[in-house]
Order: structure tokens, then C-alpha cells, then sequence
């Protein structure tokens, strides 16, 4: 799993610098060009489709450095402004995040058209995500896309701890198993910001960015009032 | 010719060649091998035909302004 983390680190850690924790993250202004930087690709294409089976699709080639993104459109706010609020706005947001992840993978972690054909989509649909390095790599990117537009340290913020308060909002959520005020924020799906905030996952993301050196302190630099 | 194949030879016409494929699926229930090959024809079909256009530029301008609070 750690790969993973290290080939991201040096985004995460620019993702940071160019976008303030109490900010969320924007797809055009800041994830597109950090994977054009990191992933070494020239163009990145979004391709929005009404939305089916299939989700998100990344069509990447490394020699020339290009990547297609399939992501499923919002059919209230398509051509017009994104609304974090909004589920279907979100849903893009987060399967453009997942795709962006597959520029980082490495050798191993691709999935050829041929290996595409014969295994992976069986894999998948059984939810084996263990079967081969390609479908791992298929769940790591759900996961990263989490990362990207829920950052590790501000959901330490909304926890809290002994010296700064469990945000009203992450209160209202888990008392009513709701989180689409959190979701809004981040501009990304109630279930993905629910498994987000879950003590297993924060567990297993700081022990993820531990082996790394990737920072786990919580920030000061948001107040609980802001 | 599966439909895979079918999809991704379009594909390869528009684009090129690719050496990573990845899929993000739903959550819906009656998914099989057949049924996801027949969507991602959809797709690559809608690409090559100009029914799905890449999008110049993702408006996230009023989503900019916001600020994460807690």
C-alpha cells in the first residue's frame, strides 16, 4: 500500500501549498495541473456522459503523455457552475479525483487492454479488489480521491481532540447518520465523507502517512470559528 | 467481436494507444461483465460520434468562494 502514498506524497504536500485547508479543492485550479506536474502528462481531457454502470474511466498512455477522463455529468448543473451541495456535482468531482490518481500509477498497477478483457471487470464487479495489483490499484484510488478532496489534517480539525472541539457539524452527522452538511463543504459524496470521518479510516490513513513522513499533527492554522 | 473490444478499437481510433485502463463502477445491483462492456461501448460510441465532448474547462467558480468551516 505504501507506493501508493509515496508517489502522491510530493502532491499531497503541494496540494497543501497552493490550496489553504479551509478551502476546498478545486478540480480545474488545482488537481488538474498537480497531476499534470506529477503524473508527467501534457493533457488531461475531461469527458463528462450520462451517468450508467460504469462511473469514471481513465484512458491513459505514458509515452505521450496524455490521459482521457470518463466521468458522469451533472444533469442539474452540466455546462454551468459546480454546486457542492449538489449529489450529482459531487459525484463528478469524485470519479475525476479517482481518475486523476491512475497518471501515479506504476508499472505494475496498469491494466492493459488486453488484461482489461480478460480478468479485471470480472474482478471488479465481484469486488476483488485483492485479486490482482491492477483492481488494488482500481481501490486506492477511491481511496486517494478521498484524500484529495477531504484532506487528512482538516477532518482531524473537524474531529477534534482535547484542546479544540468536534465540530457541530461532524456531531450532527454521526448523531443522525447525515452527512451531507460535511459533504457540501468538501464538494464530494455523504457515503465517501462518511467512510472519511470513520475511526478505521482515519486510523489507516495515519498509518499510511506516518510511513511516509507525510504530516498526521493537527493544523493551526484553521480556527473553530472560521 | 465482445463489445469490449469493439469500444476499445474506437477508442484507439480517437485517441491512440493506451497503456492504463481503469474503471470506477456504480453501486447498482444486476452488474455483470456483459452489461459493463455494453456501457463502456456506450461511451467510446458517444466519443467517437462527438456526443460526449471533452469539457473545456470544470466551473467551479462559486464553489471557489466557499470556505471549509467547522
Amino acid at each position: 500500500m505504501s507506493h501508493h502514498v509515496r508517489r502522491l506524497k510530493p502532491l499531497l504536500l503541494e496540494l497543501d501549498e497552493v490550496c489553504p485547508l479551509d478551502r476546498p479543492v478545486l478540480v480545474d485550479a488545482h488537481l488538474i495541473p498537480l497531476f499534470k506536474k506529477h503524473g508527467e502528462r501534457e493533457s488531461i481531457e475531461l469527458i463528462p456522459v450520462p451517468a450508467a454502470q460504469v462511473r469514471g474511466l481513465h484512458l491513459g498512455h505514458a509515452p505521450s503523455k496524455t490521459a482521457v477522463i470518463i466521468y458522469p455529468r451533472c444533469e442539474i448543473h452540466h455546462g454551468g457552475q459546480v454546486d457542492g451541495a449538489c449529489p450529482g456535482c459531487q459525484e463528478a468531482r469524485y470519479t475525476i479525483a479517482k481518475e486523476l490518481v491512475h497518471c501515479l500509477d506504476r508499472k505494475e498497477d496498469k491494466t492493459s487492454p488486453d488484461h482489461m478483457a480478460s480478468d479485471l471487470i470480472n474482478q471488479l464487479v465481484r469486488r476483488e479488489w485483492s485479486e490482482s495489483p491492477q483492481a488494488f490499484a482500481d481501490g486506492w484510488g477511491e481511496l486517494w480521491a478521498i484524500e484529495l478532496l477531504a484532506r487528512f489534517r482538516h477532518r482531524l480539525l473537524v474531529r477534534g481532540n482535547a484542546s479544540v472541539p468536534r465540530s457541530l457539524r461532524l456531531a450532527t452527522a454521526v448523531a443522525s447518520n447525515n452527512y451531507f452538511l460535511l459533504a457540501s463543504q468538501y464538494g464530494a459524496p455523504d457515503d465517501a465523507i462518511k467512510r472519511a470521518f470513520s475511526d478505521g479510516y482515519m486510523d489507516l490513513m495515519r498509518t499510511i502517512r506516518m510511513t511516509v513522513q507525510l504530516p498526521v499533527e493537527m493544523p493551526a492554522l484553521v480556527h473553530a470559528a472560521s | 467481436m465482445s463489445d469490449l473490444q469493439t469500444a476499445l478499437d474506437l477508442l484507439k481510433s480517437k485517441y491512440g494507444e493506451f497503456d492504463n485502463i481503469k474503471l470506477l463502477l456504480g453501486a447498482g445491483e444486476g452488474m455483470s461483465k456483459a452489461s459493463i462492456e455494453a456501457d463502456i461501448l456506450r461511451i467510446a460510441d458517444g466519443i467517437v460520434s462527438g456526443e460526449f465532448a471533452p469539457q473545456a474547462s470544470f466551473a467551479e467558480d462559486n464553489f471557489a468562494q466557499m470556505k471549509v468551516t467547522l
